[in-house]
C-alpha cells in the first residue's frame, strides 16, 4: 500500500510486513532446507527446523496477514472515488487472490475431515508454492523499478 | 501413481468378507464413472474410514504378512539410477536400500511391515509377542497434513499414502510421524528431474494399505494371506467395538484408537503396551510403542483463527470505512 497515502495507517503497514516475513520464514521452513543448509545449526536457530514450530507459525502470520488484506478489502472501495490502484497493484493484488485462494484449500485438506484426490491435493500444494513465489517476483520487480505504489489520487 | 481408491462407501452391520468385496468393487465402480475422481472433496458422513484391528495374541510371528506386502507391492517398489547425483552440501546423505532389499528386520522402502518380537514377563508369566508393524493410518496425519508438496494425502476412506510420483524424498513425513513411518530411497523419482544437487533425496515409502487392491475388491494382502487371520478390516466404528470387546475377552489393551489423536490401527494386547514399548528394539525403521499425543492439536486449534481473521477484517474494514464516511459527511456539512 501507498506509504505516503492516509488511506491505509503507518502501523498497519509494518505489521502487514511483518506479517509476510514471517509466511516468507515459515513458508520456506515447511520444506525441508533449514536442516540441509546448517541454518538450524546456528545457536537459537534450531526453531527453524522444527516443522511443528514452522507450522504454527505459518497460521498466525496468515491469519495477521488475512485481517490486514480483507480489512483493506472490504473498506477500498470506499475510497475508489479518490484513489485509483495501480497497474503493479493490480498484479500483486491478483497474485495475493490466488495465495488466499490456494491457501484456504490447503488449511481445508489438513482438516481429517476433508479429504482430496491425490492430483487435488498436488493442485492444492503446487498452486499455493507457485502463488507465493508470484507474489515475491512481483514485489521484488515492482520495487527495483520504482513501481512499489499500490495506488494513486485520482486527478 | 497407481489407480486412485478413493471414497469406497461401506458395508453398515458386521462385515463379511464378501460384503468388504462387494462394496469396495462398488468403489472401483463409482471411481469408474466419468467425473467421479474430479469431485475432489468428499467429507467423512459420507464414506466411514477404514480401519483394522489386529489381535497380537494370536499372531505366530510367521512372517506371511511381511512376504504377501513384499511381493503384492513389488511393483511399486524403486529402482534407483546409480550412480546417485552427488548432494549438496555434502553432509546431506544419501539412502540406499536397492541393495538390500531382503531386509525384514525393520522399516525400508522395500519391507513396509516387518514383525516387532517383543518377549518379557508379565504378572509373574513369560511372555513372547509378535507385533506385525507399519504405517497405523492416522485419522489427521501429520505426515499428509505437513507435506509441502502435497505428495503424502489422506483418503477419504482413512488411507494414508504417498503420490511416489511427485514426491521429493526431502523426509519431512518421516520426521513430523511420531513413529517415523516412512523410509527414504534416493535416486528416485521428481527431484532428479528437478535439482537433483540442491534439493530433494528420492522417495519415500511405506504401506499404503493395498489402496489399488482395495480399489479392485481385494483384501490388504497381510490381511488375507495371515494363517491364524488375526487382522480384521472394515468400518473404524466397528473395529474399534471389536477392538474392545477383543480387549474385554482377553482383559487385554488397545493401542491406536487413542495414540496421535486417533488412528485407524488398533493393536489389541494382552500385556500393557507400556511393557510392549519398554520391552522393543526400538531404532530407525523400528517404532516404539509408547503413547502419544496429538500432533496435530496445536495447528488444529489455529485454524479457528484463520478462518475467523478474514471475516474480523471485512467487519473491521466496514467499520472502517463506514467511520471514514461519516467523518467526511461532517466535514461537508
Ligand atoms: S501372517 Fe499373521 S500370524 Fe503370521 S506374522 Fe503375519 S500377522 Fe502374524
Ligand atoms: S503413522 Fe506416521 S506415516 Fe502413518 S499416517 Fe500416521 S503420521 Fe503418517
Ligand atoms: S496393507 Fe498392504 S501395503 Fe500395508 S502392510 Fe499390509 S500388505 Fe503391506
Amino acid at each position: 500500500m501507498n506509504k505516503k497515502s492516509s488511506v491505509v495507517l503507518r502501523w498497519q503497514i509494518r505489521i502487514y510486513q511483518l506479517s509476510i516475513l514471517v509466511l516468507i520464514v515459515s513458508g520456506l521452513g515447511q520444506m525441508p532446507l533449514f536442516k540441509r543448509y546448517a541454518v538450524s545449526d546456528i545457536p537459537g536457530m534450531a526453531w527453524t527446523a522444527d516443522f511443528y514450530v514452522q507450522h504454527v507459525l505459518h497460521y498466525l502470520g496468515a491469519s495477521v496477514f488475512l485481517f490486514l488484506v480483507l480489512q483493506w478489502a472490504a473498506f477500498f472501495p470506499r475510497f475508489k472515488r479518490s484513489y485509483s490502484l495501480t497497474l503493479w497493484g493490480w498484479l500483486r493484488v491478483s497474485a495475493v487472490v490466488l495465495i488466499i485462494g490456494s491457501g484456504f484449500f490447503r488449511v481445508l485438506k489438513n482438516l481429517p475431515s476433508w479429504s482430496f484426490s491425490p492430483e487435488a491435493t498436488m493442485v492444492i500444494g503446487w498452486s499455493h508454492l507457485a502463488a507465493a513465489m508470484l507474489f515475491g517476483l512481483l514485489a521484488l520487480t515492482a520495487k527495483l523499478s520504482g513501481n512499489a505504489t499500490y495506488l494513486i489520487p485520482k486527478k | 501413481m497407481h489407480e486412485t481408491a478413493d471414497k469406497i462407501p461401506l458395508c453398515k452391520g458386521a462385515i463379511s468378507r464378501r460384503c468388504f468385496l462387494q462394496t469396495a468393487g462398488m468403489g472401483a465402480a463409482v471411481l469408474a464413472l466419468p467425473g467421479a475422481s474430479s469431485t475432489a472433496a468428499t467429507t467423512s458422513s459420507q464414506t466411514e474410514e477404514l480401519a483394522t484391528v489386529l489381535d497380537l495374541s494370536q499372531c505366530i510371528g510367521c512372517a506371511a504378512c511381511v512376504e504377501a506386502c513384499r511381493e503384492v507391492n513389488a511393483h511399486k517398489y524403486p529402482e534407483p539410477k546409480k550412480p546417485f547425483p552427488a548432494m549438496f552440501p555434502e553432509r546431506v546423505k544419501v539412502e540406499d536400500w536397492s541393495d538390500r532389499r531382503f531386509t525384514d528386520n525393520r522399516l525400508t522402502p522395500y519391507n513396509w511391515l516387518y514383525i516387532q518380537t517383543v518377549s518379557g514377563e508379565y504378572q509373574g508369566k513369560p511372555f513372547e509377542l509378535h507385533i506385525p508393524r507399519r504405517c497405523l493410518h492416522c485419522q489427521n496425519p501429520p505426515c499428509a497434513n505437513l507435506c509441502p508438496w502435497g505428495s503424502a494425502l489422506r483418503q477419504s476412506n482413512g488411507i494414508v499414502r504417498i503420490n511416489e510420483d511427485i514426491c521429493l524424498g526431502g523426509g519431512k513425513c518421516r520426521d513430523v510421524c511420531p513413529w517415523h513411518i516412512p523410509q527414504r530411497q534416493t535416486g528416485v523419482g521428481l527431484y532428479l528431474k528437478l535439482m537433483p544437487r540442491f534439493a530433494g533425496n528420492g522417495v519415500m515409502y511405506k504401506c499404503d494399505r493395498c489402496y489399488d487392491l482395495l480399489a479392485q475388491g481385494g483384501l490388504p494382502a497381510c490381511i488375507e494371506v495371515c494363517p491364524m487371520q488375526i487382522q480384521s478390516i472394515g468400518p473404524r466404528s466397528e473395529m474399534l467395538a471389536k477392538a474392545h470387546a477383543l480387549a474385554e475377552d482377553m482383559n487385554g489393551f488397545v493401542y491406536g484408537e487413542q495414540e496421535n489423536g486417533g488412528t485407524n490401527t488398533f493393536y489389541v494386547s494382552p500385556v500393557p503396551f507400556d511393557l510392549l514399548d519398554q520391552a522393543a528394539e526400538k531404532g530407525p525403521g523400528r517404532p516404539h510403542l509408547a503413547p502419544v499425543q496429538d500432533s496435530m492439536a496445536k495447528a488444529g486449534n489455529l485454524t479457528w483463527a484463520v478462518f475467523a481473521a478474514p471475516l474480523a477484517g471485512i467487519a473491521a474494514g466496514l467499520l472502517t470505512g463506514a467511520r471514514a464516511l461519516s467523518r467526511e459527511d461532517n466535514a461537508d456539512e
